[in-house]
Parts: structure tokens; sequence; C-alpha cells
């Protein structure tokens, strides 16, 4: 196996390089490769070494030139000998007898380090260093160096050996300041690399607090805070790169605190030791860190508050990122994230952690509405009432509430925190959290769904109802009339089903007042309390198909009718369903000749109105449909039953749809027209204009337009070439001939007004002799004498006479 | 109820006793010979109402016995067509085509039956512009294709009718324009 790398028991598993000893003359004050550098109070300036703590850097050799006699060769077994005698950083007070010095023997104190085994072990550099300093300090020196043995003896003896940078910046620190001051020194550094945790951080972080020991004078005060430091579980248990540059900004923290929270020693070390921050992911350590570096001392505390609240540490990651950099903006303030943190500790914040960006745009709300904080937080109070699904939708809505309207902010909380509000279904909650969105509905959903009626709808008809209201854009107002209607006594007289289908009527209704009136109105009839209840369920059924005030109004007419109250039940809903799709026609069209007729028509037959409904058994078969009939001389008007269910669906929801829309508006109007006009059956020019008028008529009540001379041509032909049916006297008076052999007059009226289509007077030749009137030119189905359609876009001729044409 | 020329107590018996049945009352109709329909192949004989303004008319094919067919009844066309056009020719296309709609061949009231386009549908794409009735021959079997129109709903059928060799029919009509 030539490439195994053989582990012998016991041997290092990794190699360790020999200490590099060199006698060549170097510079003396050649900085370590870890590039350490002494500032003018001692302490290192950077904290580029690396972490490894068998610093091998080879020790800078010492001029032997420079040596005091009585040093030489006492150095040993470092290799070098006194290093570093032209001493730098010592104090003035100590410069003079330095000099005296320099031909005297060697002080005691200087013996007893180069006899010093640990002092042996310190790097050249170091050694010199030292031994200088001893050389040439005065008395105050001299008395420290038991003191200074025995601090180096603890850091040769260190375990793990510390890095030979980090013995250099505690040298570094000894020999440099006043001499006064050395006694303290010595304490603090001793307290410092002694302390429990020293050990568990990296070199680096050993320089940056020896660094920050020298920051602060070697304060006994610093010194205990940074020991108190090195003890903190949270402290040594940061990740990298957090704990280093956390350490590194206390290296750098000035006493007394300066501008900022990284100038802050106290802060910075309450950071490094704080659980809230220890939790944290190291991006969000980074971004608390840059907090630390731009925000005011204080600012820190308050954003690890913020970390440390239960809303905060159970939300997703991405809401506390997005709050820590809610925290960091330039433009937050202290008390902003002070309200943030009182934001995670409401109690309803909790509740939307399922729905992080509902969190985080709360987040973002709070900022924005900086001076209601306690308003914001207790709309939160609600948001566990809402389902789980609606939470988002809840905090959507909260933020639609202006949190400075005090009455806005109660009205929230009171609806959003009540049972009722608990009680309802998802979908039904869903709809009233939308309709809150109007801050000023807020009252009116806290009445309707704690009202009895709402109640007593169930689940089913709770949403059903709010999904209409929901669609229809309910407000205050909206509420406010759907409270007053509610509260009327005919509406609370009537069974569950019947109110639920008056409320279906208001919303679907949009909530208009017209409709409240119309829909009171109905419910508080005498004719429609004395119904029975199957009718009473049929008419408000087609109110709530129906959901317009006319259509209420009319139904209201219709319960009063006689012909009404003689119908079956069965023919009631098909009438009820009738009035509700012609009304609502009515209701919604644009054209002023359909309203006309068809609400002229509708008041022929509803009180005060004379004319007769009726339902009759007509022909619907595979042959052919009869939509309606008018017995002659009589203002009766009839539907084919068979085209209307017996039910409380619409018309357009039967079985016959499309024939029973027909029926309901253009058969109503055409039969009405018929009886209107009175013109008697028979081979007549009259009746023909008759038959063309009440199709005129319906024509424009069912399309709301004029027929073109297309249309109304189609009709003429087709009501002048029938062969069977009452028509047929149509098609008898167009061909019908006198006693000269030429037509009749009958005819002739007939042939003049079928003149009317061709722009030209027509004659015998033009006349269709089988299948058609005339033989117009249609399409591509031509043939020689063919006569042209003028204008086949333009309105039809009016009939003629005229005669009543609206009904 | 007014007289029906040449219709036979018996045939004129039945025709009353239909209408009763349909809940129709025969004083309201007089009976009368279809118009522009060839009497000599097949005896149609309508019910014109004479007191209500309605284009719909109770229609009676006569069979030899005297017995009627009502339009509507089942296998009514059936029975009509195969009595008066046994072996249709490309001639009688037009008028098999109206037994077709007049006695229910479609299931479905698909309005008259037309052989020119109503001018409101003229411009409308069609599947034959033509409107007169096609008639072909394809293995012993006739068959036709037509429009019908209904004038109330303005609304046009393409209609496919096949007569088999055995009385066979078959018979569909779909919206056109």
């Amino acid at each position: 196996m030539p490439n195994e790398v053989s582990l012998r028991p016991g041997a290092p598993t990794t190699d360790p390089r020999p200490t590099v000893e060199t006698t060549e003359p170097r510079t003396p004050a050649a900085p370590s490769r870890g590039g350490t550098k002494a500032t003018e109070g001692g302490a290192p300036a950077s904290k580029t070494d690396e972490v490894d703590r068998r610093d091998t850097t080879p020790t800078p050799p010492v001029d032997p030139a420079r040596v005091p006699a009585g040093l030489a060769g006492g150095l040993a077994p470092g290799g070098t000998t006194g290093a570093g005698l032209r001493q730098k950083a010592v104090s003035k007070a100590d410069e003079a007898p330095a000099k005296a010095d320099l031909s005297a023997q060697p002080k005691p104190s200087v013996k007893k380090l180069t006899d010093s085994p640990a002092v042996a072990k310190l790097p050249a550099g170091d050694r010199a260093k030292l031994i200088d300093r001893f050389a040439t300090g005065g008395p105050e020196v001299q008395a420290q160096v038991d003191a200074t043995l025995a601090l180096v003896g603890k850091l040769t003896s260190h375990t793990p050996s510390l890095a030979a940078s980090v013995t250099g910046a505690v040298i570094a620190s000894i020999t440099s300041g006043p001499a006064g001051e050395m006694k303290t020194r010595l304490a603090s550094l001793d307290a410092l690399t002694s302390a429990p945790g020293f050990d568990k951080i990296t070199a680096s972080e050993q320089r940056d607090l020896l660094t920050s020991l020298a920051q602060g004078g070697h304060s006994a005060e610093r010194a205990g805070k940074l020991g108190e430091l090195l003890k903190d579980a949270s402290f040594l248990a940061l990740p990298q790169p957090t704990r280093g540059e956390l350490v590194g900004l206390i290296a750098k923290a000035p006493t007394p605190a300066g501008p900022s929270a990284k100038d802050d020693l106290d802060a910075l070390v309450h950071l490094a030791t704080n659980d809230a921050f220890a939790a944290l992911a190291p991006a969000q350590q980074r971004v608390v860190l840059d907090t630390a570096a731009t925000k005011p001392p204080g600012y820190m505390q308050k954003v690890l508050d913020l970390a440390a609240s239960p809303g905060f540490k159970s939300a997703e990651p991405k809401v506390r990122d997005h709050l820590l950099a809610l925290a960091k903006r330039p433009a937050t303030r202290q008390a902003d994230v002070a309200n943030l943190d009182a934001l995670t500790r409401a109690p309803g914040f909790d509740a939307l952690k399922a729905t992080p960006d509902a969190q985080n745009k709360l987040g973002d709300f709070a900022l924005a509405h900086r001076d209601q904080a306690k308003a914001v937080n207790d709309m939160l109070a609600g948001a566990a009432n809402a389902a789980p699904e609606n939470r988002a939708l809840f905090a959507d809505t909260l933020m639609h509430v202006d949190p400075s309207k005090a009455d806005q902010v109660a009205a929230f909380v009171a609806l959003t925190t009540s049972a009722d509000f608990k009680a309802l279904g998802k979908d039904a909650q869903a709809s009233v959290l939308k309709l809150a969105a109007k801050p000023e509905a807020l009252p009116g959903l806290t009445k309707l769904v704690q009202s009895p009626a709402f109640k007593g709808q169930g689940a089913a008809g709770q949403k059903t109802l709010l999904a209409e209201m929901e669609k229809a854009g309910f407000g205050a107002a909206e509420l406010t009339r759907f409270e007053t209607l509610t509260a009327d006594a005919g509406f609370t007289a009537l069974a569950a089903g019947d109110q639920a289908l008056v409320m279906l009527a208001m919303a679907k209704g949009k909530g208009t007042e017209k409709q409240r009136v119309a829909l009171t109105g109905l419910v508080g009839h005498a004719d429609f309390k004395a119904l029975a209840a199957d009718s009473k369920t049929a008419v408000l059924s087609q109110a709530s198909n129906y959901p317009n005030p006319t259509a209420a109004t009319n139904l209201t007419k219709m319960v009063q009718a006689a012909w009404f109250k003689s119908m079956p039940i069965a023919d009631r809903q098909r009438t009820a369903k009738v009035i509700g799709y012609a009304s609502t026609k009515l209701d919604g069209s644009t054209n002023a000749t359909q309203k006309t007729i068809i609400s002229n028509t509708l008041d022929r037959f509803l009180p005060p109105g004379t004319y007769t409904f009726e339902m009759a058994n007509l022909n619907l078969s595979a042959v052919s449909v009869t939509f309606g009939e008018n017995p002659a001389g009589t203002t009766t008007f009839r539907i084919n039953r068979k085209l209307l269910d017996a039910d409380n669906k619409k018309v357009e929801d039967g079985t016959q749809a499309g024939y029973a829309e027909h029926a309901a508006l253009n058969t109503m109007c055409h039969e009405v027209n018929h009886a209107v006009n009175n013109v008697p059956m028979g081979e007549t020019y009259d009746y023909f204009q008759d038959e063309y008028r009440a199709w005129y008529v319906g024509f424009v009540a069912e399309n709301g337009r004029v027929p073109n001379r297309q249309e109304a041509y189609d009709r003429a032909d087709y009501l002048l070439s029938a062969t069977s049916g009452a028509y047929n006297l149509l098609r008898k008076a167009r061909v019908e001939v006198g006693g000269d052999g030429k037509p009749s007059a009958e005819s002739k009226k007939v042939i003049a007004f079928m003149s009317k289509f061709t722009g030209t007077a027509l004659s015998s030749t033009d006349l269709a002799s089988q299948g058609k009137a005339v033989n117009m030119k249609v399409g591509a189905n031509t043939a020689a004498g063919e006569v042209e359609l003028t204008n086949p876009t333009g309105a039809a001729p009016q009939p003629d006479p005229l005669l009543d044409m609206d009904n | 109820m007014a007289s029906a020329q040449a219709l036979s107590p018996a045939a004129k018996g039945h025709i009353e006793k239909r209408l009763r049945d349909a809940q129709l009352d025969p004083a309201r109709y007089v009976l009368e010979p279809l118009a522009e329909w060839p009497q000599d192949r097949l005896r149609l004989i309508a019910a014109n109402p004479t007191k209500d303004k309605t284009a719909d008319a109770p229609l009676f094919a006569v069979l030899a016995d005297d017995n009627v067919v009502m339009a509507g009844d089942p296998e009514g066309f059936q029975k009509v067509v195969a009595k008066a056009f046994p072996s249709p020719q490309p001639g009688d296309a037009a008028l098999v085509a109206q037994l077709a709609v007049r006695f229910g061949a479609y299931g479905q009231p698909v309005g008259v039956f037309v052989a020119k386009l109503p001018a409101a549908k003229a411009s409308a794409k069609l599947p034959r512009a033509d409107a007169r009735p096609v008639m072909t021959r394809r293995d012993g079997t006739a068959v036709i294709d037509h429009y019908s129109y209904d004038f109330d709903r303005q609304r046009l059928f393409d209609c496919h009718l096949e007569l088999g060799p055995a009385g066979a029919v078959k018979a569909s009509c779909k919206p056109a324009a």
C-alpha cells in the first residue's frame, strides 16, 4: 500500500512542524508570520492570524551585538540572544534607568527571566522583548517579575498551546504601557487568559479579546466583563463567522460607549451571551451585527427582545428574516423595534405562523402605523378565531382597518373575537372577512352574524347568503337595509326556509333600498300572508330567483289577483316564475319601447289590471309547440303549462328551456296584444296585420329592438303561406280572387303591404304559387323572376294600421 | 263543427275522437284538406282553429280504410310515408321532407319545412347554400337532406332523413343557424 500513511500508536495525527530556529541576523522588529503588529499601546492592531494554535512562525532573530553582556548566552534554549533591547514602547520615566542599566550587571528580574524555562519557551522576539522590558524597567517594573513569570508560565503551559501571535500579544501588553500600570495589566491579562473559555476560542478571537482588554486600559471591570463572556455557553456556542465578527466588534468597543451599539461593550457582551441571539440562524445573526454597527446603543437590546419573543421564535425563517430586516432599515427607530417585539408577542401573531407572508405584511403594517401599535396588536386578538384557511385573509382584512380610528378597531375586534364569527363555516367566514375589507361594514357584519335569522340558516345557508353579499359588494348601507328588512314583522313571521329566500333576494338584489321596500311590501301584504305555505315558498322562490324590485313588486301584485288565487299550487309556481322572468327582463331593459311593452303587458293582468292569465294544456309534441293563445274576443291569455315545470326553479332552468323563455315573454306580449286590439279572425288584411302586429310587439319585447326588414319579411311571408292553423286564413286572404277573376280587395291590400319589402308594387307574377307568398330573391337559391328585398337590415315596416303597439 | 267535404263520416268520426282525446274541442275547429298538398298522393286533413289565434292545427292523414294517423303519433311518419311514397323519387324530396316535419319524424319540433332560406338566414354559413332538399340513393336507401325553420324562435335546422328499403327510417335534425 504505497500510498498509505502509517499511523503508529501514539504518533501525532498531524505533523507538528519543528520550530525553526535560526541564528541569522534579522531585523529585530520583524513581525511574526501572523502579522500581529504592536500598536503604541502594545495591543495587536489586526487579527489576521490563522487559528492554528501550533504557531510555528520562525522566531525573529536578535542581533547579538545588541544583547547586554550579562545576558549573552543566557537565553538558551530559545537560541536567540538578547533581542530587541532597544525598547520602543517604554515610558519616559523608565528611559533614564534603562540607559544606566546597559553597562550594569543583569538585574535580578532579568536573571529570573532568563533562567525561567517558561520564558525560554517563548518565541525569541517575545522573549527578547520581555527581557528588554525588565532590563530597562524601573522599580515598578521589577516588582512585577514574579507576576510576569507566573503569567508566562501559564501561557507556555496552556493547553492547547496558544498561538505564537496570541502569546506575542500578551507579551506586548505586558511590556507596553506605563510601568505604573504594569501590575494592573498583568492582573487583567492573567484573568483573561485563565478564563475557562479562553482556550475554546480561536487565536484570532483571543487576540481580539486581548485587544479589547487593552482598549479598556486593562481595567479590572473590562477584564471581568470579558471573563464573563468566556464563561458563557451561548457565546462559546456561537457559530463562525458570527462569533469572530462579534469579538472583533468587542475588540474595538471603546470605553465609555460610543454613538452606536458597536461602540458599546456592554451591549456587545450582552449580545454575545444572549440566548435569543445564539438561537438565530447565522444570516440572521449577521443582520443583528449589522444593526449593531449602524444603530445607537440600546437599539440592539430591542432587537434581542424581538428575537426572544415567542412569536418570533415560532415564526418561519422567512418571517424572522423579514422582521430583522425591518429592524435593520435605516429609517426604523428603536421604538419601532419595540413595536415589532410587541406585535410578535400579541396573542394572535402566533396564530398566523402558518401564513408567513401574512406575518410579514403585518410587520410592514405595524411599522407603517408605528403610532398605533397597540391598536394593531389589539386587532390580532381574533386571529385564532379564524379558520386556518382564513388566517391570511384575516390579516389582509385587518390591514384594511385604519388603526388610528378607534371605532373601526373596536368594530373589527368585536366581530372577529365574537363566538358567532368563530362558529361560522370556513367559506362563510371567508366571505365575512372579505366584506369586512370595507371597515365601515364591520358593525353591520357583527349584527348580521349575531342575528337569529342568519344563525337560523345553518352553515350551507349562511355560506350561500354571504357569498351573494360578497358578490353584490355589500357595505354598511346595504347591511343596514338588510337588518331593517329582517327586523320587519312580515319577515319575522316567515318560516326559516322562506326567510332564507327573502334574505337571498335582498343579497342578490344588491341590498338596494328599492329592493328592501319591495320585499318588505311583499312579505307584509295581507294577500301574501293569506297564502298557504307552499304558495308563499313558490312566490318567494321567484323573488329570490329574480332578485330585483320590479319582480318583487309584481309578485306582490300577482298574489292579489283573483286569477292567481284560483290557481292550484302547480300553476301558481308556473305563474310566479313567468312574472319573475318577465319582470326581470323589464327591470334590466335599456330599450324604452321594450320596457313600455313589457310593463304595459304586465299591467294588463296584474291588479288593478283586469285581464286574466291562465295556464292551459296546449300542444307540445314532436311535431310542434304552441306557446300560448288568446281565445278570440276575450281578454284572457294562456300560456302552455307544458313548457313550465311546476317547481320553484327559474324559467330558464326548466326541462323546456328555450321554449319556456319564449313563452314567458314573447308569447305573453304577443297574446296580450291580440286581446288589446281585439281584431277578429278571418280571411282579411286586418287579421293579417293583427298577427303581424302581435309578432312585432312580441319580437321587441323579447329582443329589445325592432325587427329588421329581413326578419319582418320572413314572418309576413310565413303568415301568408301557412297551409294550416289560424294563419291558413291569411293565406286565403292573399290568394283570394274576386268575381272578376282578379285579386280581391283583401288580397290587393296584402300584396300592397308586401310591396313595402321590395320598394316597388308587386304584380301577380311576383307572387309565389306554393310554399311562399312572394318570389323573393333569397341567398343562393335564386330563380328567374325573383324580386329583390330592399334595405334588408333597415327597420321593418310598421303594422297597418298601427293600432295599439305597446299593449 | 264545420263540415269537411269528401270526408267520410267514419274518417270524420275518427278525427273528432282524436281531437277530443287531445282535450281539444272539435267545435272550435274546421276540418280542411291541407292546402298546397297533393291530396291524390295522400289525404291530409288539417283541423284549423276558428276561434283561437294560434298557428297550431292538428293534422291527420286519412288512410284507405278511413282510419287516421294523427301528426305526432308514434311511427306516424313511417305509416304515411310507406303509404304515399313507398319508393320515393328525387322529385318527391320536398313532399317527403314536409311529411317528416309535419308528422314528427325528428322527435322534436323543428318548425316548418322550407325549400328556400329565410331572408334573415340567407347570409349565414350553412352546410348547403341551396335550401332545396336533396335526395340521393345509397344501397337502396333514399337519403334526403333539407332545412326546416322555427319562425317563432328564428332557428334554422339542418335535417337528415334516411328511408330504408324495409320501411326503416332514420331521422335527425341539428341547429344550423
